[in-house]
């Protein structure tokens, strides 16, 4: 099952590069690139480390559903206000 | 200068060290060798054929191709994209989970081949009537040929199962 992810939203709201995270996490900075793609599902502990280093719940990273765009989001936010 | 300050400048010479340096360096990226590992298949499935196909000249010529395609997979065990057993620097989860995979299908193409191979070789041997030395030859160029296969196999998966990713 593919589990997506917001590695790259996050990644870039932080200005982190794919090899800071990489090395925060302990993987290769190709390994954050497949998980950004959607190519790696990730193992439980990786899930948890990238998930402690963005100072985020896991389920704010990764879901079995996909994310909600950023553009989707405002409008959402609009209307509702 | 000390017998081990020579041996150094020795091994210097020879050129390794510094190709080591940079496997070292390259073991981050792991090249995607995708035909690479299709042509060493097909020259050693030809070479496998005419090794079991006729007697000498096809014998040898079967073995020579069988040897480039034996060369050929080493040098995809250091180029490829899986990073050899025993390395722990640079090897995450996502590299061992590659590695299993790639070995995994490898050893499962190579189950069916041997049995496949073994079935046909014993079938041409009775109704094509072999002579014993024809038999005793093409054992070992099956077992050449599926050594041939461990090598290259698991490169030829890695490299078609994933996309290689770009630089930031």
């Amino acid at each position: 099952m593919k589990i997506h992810n917001r590695i790259a939203l996050f990644r870039s709201e932080r200005g982190t590069s794919r090899r800071e995270l990489a090395d925060a996490v302990d993987v290769n900075p190709q390994t954050i690139g497949y998980l950004e793609r959607g190519d790696y599902n990730p193992s439980l502990e990786l899930a948890m480390k990238i998930a402690a280093f963005f100072d985020v719940a896991v389920e704010h990273l990764f879901s079995f559903e996909p994310f909600e765009s950023v553009a989707v989001a405002l409008r959402r936010i609009d209307a509702a206000e | 200068m000390s017998l081990p300050e020579r041996l150094d400048d020795l091994a210097h010479m020879t050129g390794f060290p510094q190709f080591s340096a940079r496997f070292a360096a390259r073991t981050q990226h792991g090249l995607h060798l995708r035909w690479t590992p299709v042509i060493a298949v097909a020259l050693a499935t030809a070479g496998f054929v005419a090794a079991v196909s006729a007697p000498s000249p096809a014998l040898t010529l079967g073995f020579a191709l069988l040897s480039v395609a034996q060369a050929i997979g080493l040098g995809l065990s250091v180029l490829g994209p899986i990073k050899p057993f025993g390395t722990l620097k640079g090897v995450d989860e996502r590299d061992r989970q590659l590695r299993r995979d790639s070995y995994l299908a490898t050893f499962m193409a190579m189950s069916g081949i041997a049995i496949l191979a073994l079935i046909a070789l014993a079938g041409f041997a009775l109704v094509d009537r072999w002579d014993r030395e024809r038999v005793i030859f093409s054992l070992p160029a099956l077992a050449f040929y599926l050594l041939c296969l461990l090598v290259t196999m698991p490169t030829l998966y890695a490299s078609w199962a994933t996309r290689p990713i770009e630089d930031e």
